[in-house]
């Protein structure tokens, strides 16, 4: 490993140089550095000559065509970034940032297969990933892209995947925790960012599995070995005769092999969820659906063409759809319900609906910031600037159901600083009659119109408003102050 | 010389393992070499070189 001079870190005052990304310090070969909307990241000469030798490499030429990896070029002239750097990549921007622990099963299915087949893809030429994060994958649209092109490296002879460990942790123990217990990998991923380690893995798998391919081999196993050799190193050096018995790319490749295999073979069963039925929206009437839908429609059009619509509780993805078909360049579909998130990708990975990001988000407990210092991956607040909000069929949940204030509610609407379209049902709306049926009497009185628009009112002005046909529900379209 | 992650030593061997039978045969590899350098000194002195190349001094 070439020495290299530590870069500043982003305490630097705020004239300085662009601080380094949080979350890009993992591996000390290279930085990126974010800054209005450019992407760079910074090489060492070590890094500088991986990336050469990956650029001539036909499988990742044929990636960048296919968009499975962030489009990249060398920069001629590096510009001015705080330490010293041999060379200069920059990436496309990925505007919304998202994180594994916001995807659903298949999202996280798809990451892996996207992994894998650029592992195997580098090692056939000569190359292979240094590591395996899942975090290395953005999904841009319902596409996932692979960003971390740092990634890629030269192999050294007799040298295993580094990467293995990693993948399990990040990828395939997440997987198949979700599909053999049916226990949703998005908290167990939220609360560590490594991920679930062999030993938890084979704790939470125990006794079950005993023919669901590849959980002898890489989850039992391996938490054996592990804690066979936790103190090996003392002893005796296994990994220099390992490596002298020599890793060669055909062992690596049969590993990589198994793992695709063990990826395909998962199935989960999804189990009807609360909230799956919600998309046959049962206690609409046509006519305020339609009422809703043009309401939307109009508020989209309003801002011409915005760039990012975010819709809080997506649910079937309808209003998401309808966004992008209003002129919306892309979508966020939020919504708290795992299997709900899960039926909307593989819908809109058939329909081949690129614009539309589906992520898992409990509203009443959205994504925190996590790792390394609390920075390392942001909240999701501070992760996306959306130029339109949509809050349908939402309010009356958090409200009812999670007792947040309703001046909270709006706090946390402001918070995304777009113009806002916010549907309030009101007290005598059958769902919200349904929410109030199951609170003491009186617990719940100051949930009406008027205490809902003077919330509304401190943090937006309204620009207008309609009742649906029905008479239940009022929809607003506001600015914020 | 490794990557900034550390396979760690049971890592390594599970991934001998993830490896099938191609994997297989690194173990056994290790373990010829381990028997030959009972006997032979040549044998010794690769595998103490091998060690320095990955660890510096492997004596320490």
């Amino acid at each position: 490993m070439t020495p290299r001079t530590d870069p500043a870190v982003d305490d630097a005052p705020a004239d300085a140089l662009p601080a380094p990304d949080p979350g890009s310090f993992r591996d000390p070969l290279s930085r990126v550095f974010v800054q209005d909307g450019v992407v760079l990241r910074a090489l060492s000469p070590d890094a500088l000559a991986d990336y050469r030798a990956v650029a001539d490499t036909t499988f990742f030429q044929a990636a960048l065509e296919r968009g499975d990896v962030v489009g990249t070029r060398l920069v001629d002239e590096p510009v001015g970034l705080p330490g010293e750097w041999a060379g200069m990549l920059r990436h496309d921007l990925v505007e919304v940032l998202n994180y594994p622990y916001e995807w659903s099963f298949e999202m996280l299915r798809d990451a892996a297969r996207l992994q894998l087949s650029l592992a195997r893809g580098a090692l056939a030429e000569g190359l292979i990933t240094k590591d395996a994060s899942s975090y290395n994958v953005q999904f841009v649209g319902t596409k996932p892209v692979f960003i971390d092109v740092g990634s890629f490296e030269r192999r050294q002879r007799g040298q295993p995947w580094a990467g293995y460990r990693q993948f399990c942790e990040l990828y395939l123990n997440p997987l198949y925790v979700q599909a053999m217990r049916d226990i949703a990998f998005q908290t167990l991923l939220r609360g560590s960012v490594e991920g679930i380690s062999p030993a938890t893995a084979a704790a939470l798998l125990r006794g079950t599995g005993r023919f669901q391919k590849g959980v002898f081999t890489h989850v039992r196993l391996h938490a054996r070995a592990e804690r066979r050799y936790a103190d090996a190193d003392r002893e005796r050096d296994v990994r220099a005769e390992l490596m002298r018995a020599g890793f060669g790319p055909k062992v690596i490749d049969a590993q990589l092999r198994n793992l695709e295999r063990a990826v395909e073979a998962l199935s989960w069963k999804q189990q009807r969820s609360t909230w799956s039925d919600y998309g046959e929206r049962a206690h609409y009437s046509e006519r305020d659906l339609d009422a809703k839908q043009e309401f939307v429609a109009e508020a989209v059009s309003a801002i011409g063409a915005p760039d990012t619509v975010l819709d809080l509780g997506a649910n079937d993805g309808r209003f998401s759809r309808l966004a992008v078909a209003a002129g919306a360049r892309s979508a966020v579909a939020v919504d708290s319900d795992d299997v709900v998130v899960d039926r909307l990708y593989r819908d809109l990975r058939a329909d081949g609906e690129r614009r539309i990001l589906p992520l898992v988000l409990d509203l009443a407990d959205p994504s925190p910031a996590i790792g390394w210092r609390s920075r390392e991956r942001p909240s999701f607040v501070e992760r996306i600037r959306p130029d339109l909000t949509l809050c349908l069929a939402v309010v009356h949940h958090l409200a009812l159901t999670n007792n947040v204030p309703l001046d909270e509610i709006v706090a946390f609407l402001a918070d995304f600083g777009a113009p806002v379209v916010v549907e309030f049902p009101h007290r005598h709306d059958r769902m919200t009659k349904r929410l109030l049926a199951r609170k003491r009497s009186g617990l719940f009185d100051t949930y009406d119109i008027p205490a809902w628009e003077r919330a509304l009112e401190r943090r937006f002005v309204v620009r207008q408003q309609a009742v649906l046909p029905n008479g239940t529900r009022t929809l607003y379209h506001c600015d914020v102050r | 010389m490794l990557s900034y992650l550390d396979p760690g030593t049971g890592g390594m061997i599970a991934a001998a393992f993830a490896g099938g039978a191609a994997g297989f045969g690194v173990l056994i590899r290790m373990y010829g070499h381990r028997i030959a350098g009972v006997f032979s000194k040549k044998h010794r002195s690769e595998a103490a070189a091998a060690r320095a190349r990955l660890v510096g001094d492997a004596e320490d």
